[in-house]
């Protein structure tokens, strides 16, 4: 028989064994390319060249008025999309926990925009809002003429990142509503049974019973979409490549181009990371309980 | 709860959800629309009727050149200058003779006159008096003429140190211009940039052969995110086994810094990965670059599995476990024969979700392979995305593209719908 003390040693080393491969993946990819980030971000950093110049690029970043620019629209891209996702993840989710005949079908169909691979849908908005084929312009353009026919709302800086939003919303509403449906189930039907011996209104329940339960979960999923739509590249640049948001401007800068700025695009990743390290404290601590 | 609701609210209840599947499907149903029909032809800018031809051309059953579809004027129009340049390319280049020919009457020539036109603007500028303009051009024009001091001394008047230089090199270069060393090298010049030309014709040519290599980018999307799948589902099986079941030193740290990993983007270690990979050399060879992109998806795809998978493992009983290490099994042996055997579904589950962040990524595939334009191994988002951009991009063929690419997901989607929607909720997203 081994000693407790042998016992204990013996899990401490195989845990360390089994999780060495993890620990050294995050190491390389993870840890060494943060720090490495942020050093780049003190040098001007190209091609060919490397020199140290201290905090110029974060002074330049914080000068460039495309970077305001940039900065702004990412943040109105990441409220618009966390509110609009949350509501309609919402509303969807209190008209699917009712019963229907046909409800299942409905359940499936709302997790299409979720499932579907990326790039297998987003062509087919291109070719909605397409300025001289798509249906957008061709209804409310040419037929209807509400907007301008010549309204080109891809490919145009100042509003192509309101259709990355809509997109946005589409596609991940079904997550929020996911979220919130199968908290929404966990809630004991006593608590509306009670409610309704005291007389209380549909409204009254709601405000009352359903969403004090739901604050927690909507909490979370704000915080958990707004930090990824914070740094959300592929659904935004596949849809729109003028959509301006900070992780187009970086990736403009340093694969779009032919004389990459690294320095300068590394100083925006670490803008990018703080903020993004600020949420995450904030998810951790209030939100999660790993 | 709608069993005493009125008409008017029950109908009310349906158009909310009529209009919630409108908004849902619309997309899907001009993918499925355009993609069964003919291809765009811009002068009528309308779809021509109903066929099946997207979908056998994207397989390869069918190949129709890009003549077809718009004519032989693109590839006519594309090819033209190149012609041109290297028919005049291949003149000079023919001989040394020619060559020389060639530097001195057109060369020279234009070199000389745009030395002219330098001098003409100084003069017109610093307000010099010259008689004789013409005699003082040309000779201002040799180098350490009493004109050309002249000349130096006015231009530092209105030209920046970089302008000066210019001139002199101009200058220079055309006194040059005839000597043989000079000859030489521009002779070299040409003949290498011909061979750029002729490249650039084969190019041409090529792309306008090829068919639209839809199946290679399924391939080659299929390996990649089956494989970091697979890899980080191995991985994760052995480091969730741990976080579960052991208690080591800084496993708490360990997890939380999983946690961050499933929370972090892309975006932010994109500049440093990238310069990793040119460091190391690793973005020149096309088994480098793959083997790179895969451990890139590996660590993506890993928070989600341990996250995942750790979770299952907790609801298996360690007593089963605990019976077949009293019976003599080894730790190790327990994983492989009993707790893997019990999370096959999980197991599915998780290689599904990691499966999908692979198969949707764009960032690094088009940062890693897209610079070095490694066609051959080209994922599907970013083969697709690249040939939406060109002049060849044909609707019909994408949307068929983006169906078939969409088909087996939504299938094992449906197949599997209770389990992959437990795991949404438990965790199981990372974008």
């Amino acid at each position: 028989m081994q000693s407790v003390s042998t016992m204990l040693k013996n899990e401490n080393r195989l845990g360390w064994r089994l999780v060495s491969p993890t620990v050294i993946l995050l190491m390389i990819l993870i840890l060494y390319p943060v720090a490495y980030n942020i050093y780049i971000s003190f040098f001007d950093y190209g091609i060919t060249r490397s020199t140290f110049v201290g905090i110029d690029n974060y002074l330049r970043v914080l000068k460039d008025g495309a970077f305001w620019k940039s900065f702004f629209i990412t943040v109105g891209f990441t409220l618009m999309t966390v509110g609009g996702s949350l509501l309609l993840g919402l509303g969807v989710a209190l008209m699917l926990n009712k019963e229907f005949k046909g409800r299942s079908i409905v359940r499936t169909i709302v997790l299409l925009p979720y499932i579907t691979p990326l790039i297998s849908i987003v062509f087919s908005w291109q070719y909605i809002f397409d300025p001289s084929l798509g249906p957008f312009v061709e209804i409310f353009g040419r037929q209807l003429r509400w907007i301008s026919p010549q309204l080109d709302l891809l490919n145009n800086s100042n509003n192509a990142f309101i259709v990355a939003s809509i997109f946005n919303i589409w596609r991940n509403f079904p997550f929020v509503y996911l979220m919130i449906l199968s908290r929404l189930q966990s809630i004991p039907d006593e608590y509306y049974e009670a409610a309704e011996m005291d007389g209380a209104s549909p409204w009254k329940k709601f405000t009352n019973i359903t969403l004090p339960e739901l604050y927690f979960v909507m909490g979370a999923v704000a915080l958990m979409r707004g930090i990824w739509n914070f740094y959300k590249f592929d659904e935004v640049y596949l849809i729109s490549k003028k959509a301006g948001t900070l992780p187009i401007f970086i990736y403009e800068r340093v694969i779009g181009t032919t004389s990459p700025e690294f320095g300068v695009a590394a100083a925006i990743a670490t803008i990018l990371m703080v903020i993004m390290l600020g949420l995450i404290t904030m998810y951790v601590k209030k939100v999660l309980k790993w | 709860m709608v069993k005493r609701a009125s008409p008017f609210k029950k109908a009310l209840f349906f158009t909310g959800i009529f209009l919630i599947c409108f908004f849902i499907l619309v997309p899907f149903y001009f993918m499925i629309h355009v993609s069964l029909k003919a291809d765009y032809d811009p002068n009528k800018m309308s779809f021509s009727d109903f066929t099946t031809r997207n979908y056998k051309e994207i397989f390869g059953l069918i190949q129709s050149s890009e003549t077809e579809f718009f004519g032989d004027e693109i590839t006519r129009a594309n090819l033209e200058p190149v012609l041109k340049k290297i028919a005049e390319l291949e003149e000079i280049t023919s001989s040394r003779d020619a060559y020389t020919e060639y530097v001195h009457n057109v060369q020279l020539k234009e070199k000389e006159k745009e030395l002219k036109d330098i001098v003409d603007l100084v003069i017109d500028f610093s307000g010099m008096k010259v008689e004789d303009r013409e005699a003082f051009t040309e000779r201002a024009m040799k180098n350490g003429t009493e004109e050309a001091i002249v000349l130096e001394e006015n231009m530092k008047s209105i030209f920046g140190a970089n302008d000066i230089k210019k001139f002199n090199d101009l200058r220079s270069e055309i006194e040059k211009a005839l000597t043989d060393e000079s000859i030489s090298a521009g002779l070299e010049r040409a003949r290498s940039q011909l061979g750029a030309y002729q490249a650039q014709k084969n190019r041409i040519l090529e792309e306008k052969a090829s068919e639209f290599p839809f199946l290679k980018y399924l391939g080659n999307s299929l390996m990649f995110a089956g494989t970091s799948a697979l890899i980080s589902l191995f991985v994760a099986i052995l480091g969730a086994y741990a976080f579960s079941r052991l208690r080591f030193k800084g496993r708490g740290t360990v997890q939380r810094s999983v946690l961050f990993v499933y929370l972090f983007g892309g975006t932010v270690i994109m500049v440093p990965l990238y310069q990793m990979a040119v460091k190391l050399g690793i973005l020149s060879s096309p088994l480098g670059t793959s083997i790179y992109l895969i451990m890139v998806y590996v660590i993506q795809t890993l928070p989600v599995s341990l996250y995942m998978l750790g979770n299952y493992f907790r609801t298996i009983p360690y007593s089963i476990e605990e019976a077949a290490i009293i019976d003599g099994c080894s730790r190790v042996q327990a994983i492989f024969r009993i707790v893997i055997p019990l999370s096959l579904p999980a197991i599915a589950t998780v290689y599904i979700y990691a499966f999908m962040i692979g198969w949707n990524e764009y960032l690094f595939a088009s940062a890693f392979l897209g610079l070095k334009s490694y066609k051959d191994l080209f994922t599907l988002p970013i083969g697709l995305s690249t040939f939406s951009g060109s002049a060849h991009a044909v609707w019909g063929r994408l949307m068929a593209a983006s169906v078939v690419s969409a088909i087996p997901i939504i299938i094992i989607f449906s197949l599997m719908q209770k389990y992959l929607t437990s795991g949404f909720t438990a965790g199981g997203v990372k974008e």
